[in-house]
């Protein structure tokens, strides 16, 4: 009864070798030459001509295994659709994020003003852009900084998803921004210096 | 080719019809304000509203914390009223759209639901809207909640 099996490849200086291990699925692309040898069912393929791998193999020694040939205007085709694909890839992009250990200060007194517009920058995704005269205060402390909400605005930060977001600063800069959802923190890239009005 | 008068009046009317079956109906919410009931002690309220008629065909529950609380009807609005906390508001068409939000008491929240392209259908993005762009672009909307 014939197993289907995988192709494993090894690189080697001239041309590629594809072991075949039995009772696996075979699938992949792969380059070939087109030689199917060894008893032990082995293919050696050599470099420049694709072929996707698709077949059965006899457990048995000395078995066949078949090879589609795919020409040039297959293999472009292919590659399009695969870059097509990969641009409705939906869920690309995510926040990079951090656990973070948040601690409340409902006592903190520490408010101000965005004196101007500001926009954080992050490494992946984007964040609201920070409105002049929102009034922030500070609600909570994380590792990274004192985090500040405000009531002003709606302040998140989004990739596929959205997520509510409050600022976290340090020293006068925009560090990034607590997920109090996630309870994680994002940073800025790079931080920003803010200017307040107290 | 020219097509009769009959056709054409068919074929307008037919549209007409379909266009019909398409509109949301139910109470606007500038008319549902004076009869909405108020939010209970300790909870707040989310209003998730879709405006636009863009894939109307499109209508995936909405879920909140896994639990569906509505559909994405075009031109329409729903509220929740839930405990003071945090939630994940989500959809799913070919891909799940979320945002997470906080609720405190007696805070109320607007979520819209944006309509984009997707690869074989349409993606409806829940969206955290500030209070006052929301309030301009619910007020006709109709209600389609419980």
């Amino acid at each position: 009864m014939p197993a289907t099996c995988w192709l494993r490849k090894t690189e080697y200086p001239k041309h590629f070798r594809y072991e075949i291990i039995p009772s696996y699925s075979l699938r992949g692309v792969a380059f070939d030459g087109r030689v199917v040898q060894y008893s032990n069912v082995s293919a050696v393929l050599s470099r420049g001509t694709a072929i996707a791998g698709c077949g059965t193999l006899c457990p048995n020694a000395g078995a066949t295994v078949h090879f589609r040939n795919v020409g040039r205007r297959q293999l472009c085709s292919a590659v399009v659709c695969a870059v097509l694909l990969g641009g409705c890839a939906f869920d690309v992009i995510s926040i990079r994020q951090m656990p973070a250990n948040f601690q409340s200060t409902p006592d903190s007194q520490q408010n101000w003003t965005l004196a101007q517009d500001m926009k954080v920058k992050l490494r992946q995704g984007f964040a609201s852009n920070l409105k002049k005269g929102t009034v922030w205060k500070q609600v909570g402390h994380i590792e990274q900084g004192d985090v500040f909400r405000t009531g002003d605005q709606v302040v998140t930060v989004e990739a596929s998803n959205q997520y509510e977001a409050y600022l976290v600063v340090n020293n006068g800069m925009a560090m990034g921004f607590y997920l109090p959802v996630e309870k994680t923190f994002t940073a800025a890239d790079p931080p920003i210096a803010i200017k307040t009005t107290p | 080719m020219k097509l009769g008068r009959f056709t054409r009046l068919t074929a307008v009317g037919a549209i007409a019809l379909f266009l019909a079956g398409c509109a949301t109906s139910g109470p606007t919410f500038m008319e549902m304000q004076t009869s909405s009931k108020p939010i209970a002690a300790n909870s707040g309220r989310i209003y998730v509203y879709r405006t636009s008629a863009l894939g109307a065909a499109l209508q995936p529950s909405v879920k909140l914390d896994g639990m569906t609380v509505g559909d994405a009807v075009p031109e329409g609005y729903f509220f929740v009223d839930r405990p003071a906390g945090t939630y994940k508001l989500s959809t799913a068409t070919e891909v799940d759209r979320t945002v997470s939000l906080t609720l405190n008491s007696g805070e109320v929240r607007y979520v819209r639901l944006d309509v984009s392209f997707g690869f074989f259908v349409g993606h409806i993005s829940p969206v955290l809207v500030d209070t006052a762009e929301a309030e301009k672009e619910i007020q006709k909307l109709h209600f389609t909640g419980k």
